[in-house]
């Protein structure tokens, strides 16, 4: 299997991330409307709905980054590569690219050994006594998909990089 | 080590990895974790690793901002914009330069939806700037009145920037909201008399409209009634206290969305930039206040605020002083990053020097998002020109700069007014508890 159709199938399980992300920003504005519905209707509000803000939350962010990082939409002030030239701005986004991957790996060990630390205490929240492990598990596998899909974004951007050379006159300046 | 030699240090290659296209949210983290590593201990930095990202994904004050931003994407696809546009456009469009004025309002408006100035701009950039220049408007002033009424979707409340603030300065974000209310419509007035202004010395840069009909206008206002319902939902609802903010957001979301697919809106291809535009818009600003989190850790360890603090009291400077030399500050730094960065890169710093001096944490609030949201339309970056440029590309970016001017010069005098009379932040909070 090449690596652009690697590329191909994980860039479909990074959006039904970002679409399970967003679904579930969907289901908190139900379940808050539900809550503002029973509050003034029935006089009952849903005990423990900010915890429940902070559940999906965590569910949602988490889906979204495997798709911010696949298409670089982490903000970036391109400054020394528009003054140093084409070559130059290849290369020190590679750099970027290798120090957000290093970021990345320390970001997913730091959350797993938090999850398990978690998992471990059978941590649950105060009122709705919801488990959070799962939750975080969920952030964890978020943060290997996002992981993976951005060294195969990287991999993709550097072959094609080193495939095409630059351009005559380009880097003279 | 030297805990001033390790600020320097971290301070200079946090903005060293900016500089090398390291992702701005990156480079804090990793200038922050190092830095705290230098000072106390690798151990206990790795602790902040952890701490940091998790009590941030995990904030429930936080979730507003990825509803916020669904709900201004929802609304543009359901064509609020437009509407919003037009009912302003059949009340001022007879009006010398009414199209211009139409286009702040309306910027205004759709702020109030939105919550975020580049999401306002290419909005009404799309919808206004053709009518503007279709209708003999020159492309300085139709291009400028969008790129300076796209900051205001930052000032006027819901704003995403005021709740990362208030999550940073741990304030509540109401009171933010509440007190940014004078100040936007001292901006809308302060847009509206550069426009008057400017055809007032130059006529031909706007042509005068054909003044509607009561029939038109009552037409046009049928027409809006879902934004003015999206509006007093979110505005009303949180002022009067009926909803908290994470209602307000939720209810706005599924408004938004009830209205796009009712209005047969919501296919494929628009939902498809709304996933993209809120999973790329919120990991961005999640992952920069994740290395804002981590870098505040490393300058609260370095004392350096203290410090601060300490040798500006012992300066015989009027707080005044400190204050515009301040806003001098991130003017340019609104230059070169954008709000979000400039803000979070600058609070540790900046906000306990400020709450030294007696002023108040809203009130610089309101200040710093209307001093660093000139920086969206100040060269050479300014993100707003940038983006009517990419909605109008014939346009120049010259051209765009010199049609920002007048509100350039306005922003400047508002900023100035709230920063003499604090009160027109501050009084509207007090009254509304």
């Amino acid at each position: 299997m090449t690596l652009e159709r690697i590329g191909r199938i994980w860039a479909l399980v990074v959006r039904m991330f970002a679409w399970a992300g967003l679904l579930s920003l969907l289901a908190l504005t139900l379940v808050t409307l539900a809550d503002v519905a029973m509050r003034n209707g029935l006089g009952k509000p849903i005990l423990g709905l900010n915890e429940l803000f902070g559940l999906f939350g965590v569910a949602s962010v988490g889906a979204f980054l495997p798709f911010a990082l696949s298409s670089r939409q982490l903000l970036t002030v391109a400054f020394f590569g528009s003054i140093l030239g084409e070559r130059a701005g290849t290369i020190l986004n590679w750099f970027a690219d290798i120090c957000t991957l290093v970021f990345l790996l320390a970001l997913l060990w730091s959350i797993r050994g938090y999850t398990s630390d978690v998992v471990t205490n059978g941590e649950a929240t105060y009122l709705l006594g919801l488990a959070t492990g799962p939750w975080w598990i969920w952030v964890v596998i978020c943060l290997v998909v996002s992981t993976i899909a951005h060294i195969l974004t990287v991999t993709g951007i550097m072959t094609r990089d080193m495939l095409v050379p630059p351009r005559l006159g380009e880097d003279q300046s | 080590m030297d805990p001033i030699l390790i600020t320097v240090i971290g301070l200079s290659g946090m903005i060293l990895l900016i500089g090398l296209h390291v992702p701005i949210g990156v480079a804090l983290s990793v200038a922050g974790f190092v830095g705290y590593g230098l000072l106390e201990g690798f151990h206990p930095a790795l602790t902040i690793l952890e701490s940091a990202p998790t009590q941030t994904l995990s904030s429930a004050d936080l979730v507003i901002i990825p509803l916020f931003l669904a709900m201004g994407g929802l609304a543009n696809s359901a064509g609020l914009s437009r509407d919003i546009y037009n009912l302003i456009y059949v009340l001022l469009g007879h009006r010398k330069g009414g199209l211009a004025l139409a286009t702040i309002a309306g910027c205004a408006g759709f702020g109030a939806v939105c919550g975020s100035s580049p999401a306002t701009a290419v909005t009404m950039g799309r919808v206004a700037l053709p009518e503007m220049l279709k209708r003999g408007y020159t492309p300085s002033l139709a291009a400028g009145s969008v790129a300076a009424g796209g900051t205001l979707g930052m000032l006027i409340p819901p704003s995403i920037v005021m709740v990362i603030y208030a999550f940073i300065a741990q304030e509540f974000v109401i009171d933010l909201f509440t007190a940014a209310l004078i100040p936007a419509a001292i901006a809308v007035a302060f847009h509206f008399i550069a426009i008057m202004i400017t055809v007032r010395l130059k006529p031909s840069v706007a042509t005068v409209g054909e003044r509607s009909t009561w029939p038109e206008r009552l037409a046009a206002l049928r027409q809006s009634w879902g934004v003015i319902l999206l509006m007093g939902t979110v505005i009303g609802g949180l002022y009067s206290g009926i909803f908290t903010v994470h209602e307000a957001a939720a209810l706005g979301l599924a408004l938004s969305f009830l209205f796009a697919l009712l209005r047969g809106r919501l296919n494929r291809q628009e939902l498809w930039m709304l996933l993209k535009e809120t999973a790329g818009n919120t990991a961005m600003i999640y992952t920069i206040i994740i290395g804002a989190s981590i870098f505040s850790y490393f300058i609260t360890a370095t004392r350096i605020p203290q410090y601060f603090v300490e040798t500006m009291n012992a300066l015989d400077v009027a707080p005044l002083v400190i204050i515009l030399l301040l806003l001098v500050m991130y003017l340019i730094l609104g230059a070169v990053f954008d709000t979000v960065s400039s803000m979070l890169i600058t609070l540790p710093f900046v906000l306990p020097m400020v709450v030294s001096l007696g002023y108040d944490p809203i009130w610089w609030g309101v200040v710093l998002i209307m001093v660093t949201e000139i920086g969206m339309i100040t060269p050479p970056i300014g993100m707003n020109v940038f983006i009517i440029h990419g909605v109008a590309p014939d346009i120049s970016l010259r051209t765009i700069f010199r049609g920002i001017l007048p509100f350039f010069y306005a922003d400047l005098l508002r900023v100035l007014v709230v920063v003499l009379f604090p009160a027109l932040a501050l009084w509207l909070p007090q009254v509304l508890g």
